[in-house]
Formats: C-alpha cells, sequence, structure tokens
C-alpha cells in the first residue's frame, strides 16, 4: 500500500464531502502532498476537504476525423482540413494544391473530389448525405480524372504509377520485416505525410522543367523580372511578419532561370533532328538553328571560294556536327555552357567551355570559320568523307586533323 | 501590436532579388553570366537562406 503518510485522511470515504467552509487547508509544512493514485483505496471516496476533486480517469481518444475546415479557408476549407488533421501548416496543402493544378489538371482534380466527399466541420456535404448523389459525384469526378489524366494533359501521370507502386512494395516489405512506429505514430499519418512529401517533390520538378523550358523559349527576361518582384515581395513582408512559403516558389523561378543563362541555352529553334548538305555556296546559309537535338550541316560538296566564308551554328541543347570539304581552312569561335567541344584537333570540355581557333590558309586558299554557339551538348567539326554512322563521337581519326589539310 | 522582423525572409529576399537582378541583366544582354559566375553565385543565394534559417531558427 502506497499511502503517503502526510496525506490526511479524508473524513468520509462514502460520500462527497461540503468543501469547508474555513477555507483551504494549510499546507503541510513536511512538503507537498502527493497526489492519490488510481490505485489507491482512498481514492475512491471523495476528496479531503478543501481540495479539488481528482480528475476523471482519461477515456479513449476522440477518433480522428478529417474535416474541411470552416473557420481556416479560402475557398473550400480542404487545405485547412487537411492542414489541421495532419498537423502541417495548410499552406504547403494549397500550395500543392496550386501547383498541381499546373500539371495538367489535378490540382483542381483533387480539390473538387475532397470538397465533394469530405464533410464539413457541421457533417454537412456538398452533394449531400444520400448515397445516390455521392455514387453520381464519384462517376462524374472519375470520368473527369480519366479523362484530364491521360497524356498528353497530365505528363506527371506516367510518372506517378510506378512511383506509388515503390510505395507500396516498400510498405509491404516493411510490414513483412516486422516493421513498427514509435508508439503514438499513426501509421496512416506517417504514409500520408510521405505522400504529401512526394507530391509537393514531383510537383517541384515539373514547375522546374516548366521554368526551364519557358527560359530555355526565350522567357528568360520575363521570368527574370517574376524573381525580381518575388525577391522583392520578401523583402517587404519580412517587415510584416515575414512570407517564407514564397522562398521556396521564388527559388524553382530562379534556379531553372539561372542554369539557362549560364548555358546559354535558346531552343527557339526547334525540335528533332535537322541535317543540311549544300551542294553549293548559293545553298549555303549563314545560320544553322536548332534548339533540341541533332543538327548534322555537311559541307563537303561546297567548293569554297577563295577567302573566309562564314557558317554560324546555334543548338540549345544537343549534338553538333559540321563537316567541312576537304581543302579548306577551318577556323572557328566556340561557346559552349556545359558539354564536349572538338574541332579538328582541338578538343575541350566542361562548363563555360569557349576558345578561338585560328588558321593561317595559303594565298587564294579557302577558308572556313565556324562560329559555334551551343547551350548544353557536343560540338564535333571534323574533315573526312566516311559516313556519319560509321565514326563515333570524337574518334582518335579527328584528333589528328589539322586546321589546314 | 508591432510585428517582428523575419530575417529569413529579408536574407532570402534580398539574395533571390539581387540574383534576379543579375539574370535581368544577363538576359537582356547588358553583361554575359557563364557557369563560372552563376554557379557561385546561386549556391551563394541559396547558403544564404540556409545560413539565415539556421541562425533564426523555427518560427513559433
Amino acid at each position: 500500500m502506497n499511502e503517503d503518510p502526510n496525506t490526511p485522511r479524508p473524513d468520509d470515504p462514502t460520500g462527497p464531502t461540503e468543501p469547508d467552509p474555513t477555507g483551504p487547508t494549510e499546507p503541510d509544512p513536511t512538503g507537498p502532498t502527493e497526489p492519490m493514485r488510481s490505485g489507491d483505496p482512498l481514492a475512491g471516496g471523495s476528496p479531503p476537504k478543501g481540495e479539488a476533486p481528482p480528475p476523471p480517469p482519461p477515456g479513449p481518444p476522440p477518433v480522428k476525423r478529417l474535416t474541411r475546415s470552416s473557420s481556416d479557408k479560402l475557398v473550400g476549407g480542404v487545405a485547412g482540413g487537411l492542414g489541421r488533421y495532419f498537423g502541417v501548416d495548410p499552406i504547403l496543402f494549397r500550395i500543392a494544391f496550386v501547383v498541381l493544378t499546373f500539371a495538367g489538371g489535378v490540382g483542381v482534380l483533387a480539390y473538387v473530389g475532397l470538397l465533394a466527399f469530405v464533410p464539413a466541420d457541421d457533417d454537412s456535404r456538398v452533394f449531400g448525405t444520400g448515397r445516390g448523389a455521392n455514387l453520381v459525384g464519384a462517376v462524374v469526378l472519375g470520368i473527369l480524372v480519366l479523362v484530364l489524366l491521360g497524356p498528353p494533359a497530365f505528363f506527371i501521370g506516367p510518372v506517378l504509377v510506378p512511383l506509388a507502386l515503390l510505395i507500396g512494395i516498400g510498405l509491404l516489405l516493411w510490414r513483412v520485416a516486422g516493421g513498427s512506429l514509435p508508439s503514438g505514430t499513426d501509421p496512416a499519418r506517417v504514409v500520408a505525410r510521405g505522400a504529401l512529401a512526394l507530391l509537393i517533390g514531383i510537383a517541384a520538378v515539373g514547375a522546374f522543367v516548366g521554368v526551364f523550358a519557358l527560359a530555355a523559349l526565350g522567357g528568360g527576361t520575363v521570368l527574370a523580372v517574376l524573381a525580381v518582384v518575388a525577391g522583392l515581395a520578401l523583402v517587404v513582408a519580412a517587415f510584416a511578419g515575414g512570407a517564407r512559403w514564397l522562398i521556396v516558389p521564388a527559388l524553382v523561378l530562379v534556379l531553372p532561370l539561372a542554369i539557362v543563362a549560364a548555358a546559354d541555352i535558346d531552343v527557339d529553334g526547334g525540335v528533332g533532328e535537322r541535317r543540311y548538305r549544300p551542294a553549293s555556296t548559293l545553298e549555303l546559309r549563314p545560320d544553322y538553328r536548332l534548339g533540341m537535338g541533332e543538327l548534322v550541316v555537311d559541307l563537303r560538296d561546297v567548293e569554297l571560294p577563295a577567302g573566309r566564308t562564314d557558317v554560324h551554328v546555334q543548338v540549345g541543347v544537343g549534338h553538333t556536327i559540321v563537316r567541312v570539304p576537304e581543302d579548306a581552312c577551318v577556323s572557328s569561335d566556340v561557346e559552349m555552357g556545359i558539354g564536349d567541344a572538338q574541332v579538328l584537333d582541338r578538343r575541350s570540355d566542361g562548363v563555360d567551355v569557349a576558345f578561338v581557333q585560328s588558321a593561317a590558309p595559303t594565298a587564294g586558299a579557302p577558308q572556313l570559320h565556324v562560329d559555334a554557339d551551343i547551350g548544353v551538348g557536343a560540338l564535333e567539326v571534323r574533315r573526312g568523307d566516311g559516313p556519319l554512322s560509321d565514326r563515333s563521337w570524337f574518334d582518335n581519326a579527328a584528333e589528328e586533323q589539322a586546321a589546314c589539310p | 501590436m508591432r510585428r517582428r522582423l523575419d530575417r529569413v525572409s529579408l536574407v532570402a529576399g534580398l539574395a533571390i532579388s539581387g540574383l534576379g537582378v543579375v539574370l535581368l541583366l544577363d538576359r537582356t544582354g547588358v553583361i554575359e553570366v557563364g557557369f563560372g559566375y552563376g554557379l557561385p553565385a546561386l549556391l551563394a543565394c541559396v547558403g544564404a537562406i540556409l545560413l539565415a534559417a539556421g541562425l533564426e531558427g523555427p518560427r513559433r
């Protein structure tokens, strides 16, 4: 019996006791009184005079329900309810919904689905409580999902299926291996948080790719202005409590733009494979451009006039091959963001590749000047008649070629 | 009630707007940013934000 000798015994253990009209009991000079434990036989009676009654024994924890928030809402309270349920800031869900909206409308579909089938705080539902109405709503939403999620409207969709399978297999293996969570951790909550993090990650990657493409297509100036505006908004918001949620979107805007700017990528010349083989100088273009892909400029059939002839090649991302006439001296001016450039016997690779190669043709001999501007990829300028498919990139034969024959 | 200055937002805003100005100058052809300068600037921007967040601690 773990009775504390300092604990005063109740006068009447059989029933409630009226509070002591004389006021609170004087504190025990020997020290603080231990509270009664639930196993103490004395605990079943009324509290001693002047003490508050013991709190009732804790019951089972209330069942946690996902409901839409009526107090924290911008549209339908879906993000507020999700944030409350998972114990995270609702702004994360709002960002995810907005970003996923640009991924083929998934964000809108998910939001409408949750709005339709998740009850509000007061148990009201958009489709009402009837089973038939909810069934019709589910069918309509299912049809919308099937229509909108098919490629190419939802380009990330095909990625989600194997990811979901991987997550499912991982969870299954984890369960088989006897994995357990720390006590008090809700497995559903852990899975939901992981799924949310995955969704946010996919959305960030999608936004990154989108901004990258937009910047490479010539929208870099607008994006740079947006980045400046976002930065200034952060500065202003810092004096009003801060807006840290804006940091990640601003970085998603700046990072791909910086890569495009540093590599000087311009994919405004189309995508695919381009092959040019002019037969004479009349067919020779001063400028050959490709946005993304493979560009082959074959000049072996061109009889170049005496003196200098300029050819400019510009490729955003990809492989560029320039084949020069046998009798031409070749000079070059190469600029490349990232990649590998080889002009006859001159080779350079890495980042910010830039070199100028001069040639000293004899009097009356033709000179071809190749001005190459490549964002990311490979450039190969070589002399020779062998078919392209017979030679690999940057083979040893090319390294032995001199600027002039 | 006077609101407290959020140093993380301030540092992030200054870094991002500064980087944005550099990128804007590059896109308009005033300067040319290569990887040699662009990558360190980018990493410095992210690093400054992380440093500010680490010194400030989580928001309450």
